[in-house]
C-alpha cells in the first residue's frame, strides 16, 4: 500500500474521489499492537499518517530492536512531533482498548489476512498493483 | 656554471608544480569528487516530489489541497483515521498490519 498511495492520493483523494481510511490489524502480537499505539501516539499530533510511513519503511529495524517502543520513539525524531508527549502516550497505552476493538471488528467482518482492501463493496485480498487498484475503483464508481 | 644549474633546476621546479598533466592521480582524485559533490541531482529531486502537482478537478468535485497527507487527515466515528473528504463517493478500507 505504501508504493501506491501516494499515487492514490494525488488522482482521487485530493480530487474528491476517494477516501481513505486505516483499520490497523494486530496479527503479529504485541509488536503489531506497539506499531499501532505509536501511529495513534502520533495521530494525537496530527502526524498519523506520517508516522504510518515511517513505521512501515523501518520495519526491518523494529523487527530487530531489542526495545520497540524506544525504537518507535527514535522514529519520531523525523517528525514534527512533541516526544515527551508521544512518550507519555505510549507509555499510558491510552489506545490499546480501541485498537483491540478495531482489531475484533475487522474479525468479525471477515479479514483473516493481510492485506485487505474493501473498495466500496468490492473486497480486494492481498497486495495490489496501482493499475489493478485503479482498475477497481474505477469500476465501482457511482 | 653552478648558478646556472640551480636556474635551471628552479625554473623545472615551478614547471611541474603549474602543469596539471603533472598532477599525480591521487592529487586528481579531490577534483572529480568535488564534482560529484555540486550534482543537484538530490537537491532537486526533493523538491519535485513535494510539489507534485495534483490532478485539475471538474468545477463540481470537492478537492482537498496538496500538502503533506497528514493534512488532509481527520477520524471517523468509530475512530479511525482517514484520508480525504468524508463524502468521498469511493471509500477504501485499508487493512492492514503495521509490523
Amino acid at each position: 500500500m505504501l508504493e501506491v498511495e501516494p499515487q492514490l492520493i494525488d488522482t482521487y483523494v485530493r480530487t474528491g474521489t476517494l477516501r481513505i481510511i486505516s483499520r490497523p490489524l494486530l496479527q503479529s502480537g504485541p509488536s503489531s499492537l506497539r506499531a499501532a499505539h505509536a501511529t495513534a501516539c502520533a495521530g494525537d499530533q496530527q502526524q498519523y499518517f506520517a508516522m504510518r510511513s515511517l513505521v512501515y519503511t523501518n520495519i526491518g529495524m523494529l523487527y530487530t530492536a531489542d526495545d520497540i517502543d524506544v525504537a518507535l520513539s527514535e522514529l519520531t525524531s523525523q517528525l514534527s512531533i512533541d516526544r515527551a508527549a508521544f512518550d507519555t502516550c505510549m507509555s499510558s497505552n491510552k489506545h490499546e482498548q480501541q485498537l483491540y476493538e478495531g482489531f475484533a471488528r475487522a474479525k468479525n467482518d471477515g479479514v483473516q489476512s493481510r492485506p485487505v482492501f474493501d473498495i466500496n463493496e468490492t473486497r480486494v485480498i492481498g497486495g495490489r498493483s496501482y493499475a489493478d487498484l485503479v482498475t477497481i475503483i474505477e469500476s465501482v464508481q457511482p | 656554471m653552478y648558478k646556472y644549474i640551480i636556474w635551471v633546476c628552479c625554473c623545472l621546479g615551478f614547471l611541474s608544480a603549474c602543469t596539471p598533466a603533472a598532477q599525480s592521480p591521487s592529487t586528481a582524485l579531490p577534483t572529480a569528487t568535488t564534482q560529484r559533490e555540486a550534482s543537484p541531482v538530490i537537491q532537486t529531486t526533493t523538491p519535485i516530489a513535494t510539489l507534485t502537482p495534483s490532478r485539475v478537478p471538474s468545477d463540481d468535485t470537492a478537492t482537498v489541497p496538496s500538502g503533506p497527507v497528514d493534512a488532509l487527515a481527520s477520524q471517523t466515528t468509530e475512530g479511525y483515521y482517514q484520508i480525504g473528504n468524508a463524502d468521498a463517493p469511493i471509500t477504501m478500507t485499508d487493512y492492514s498490519d503495521f509490523f
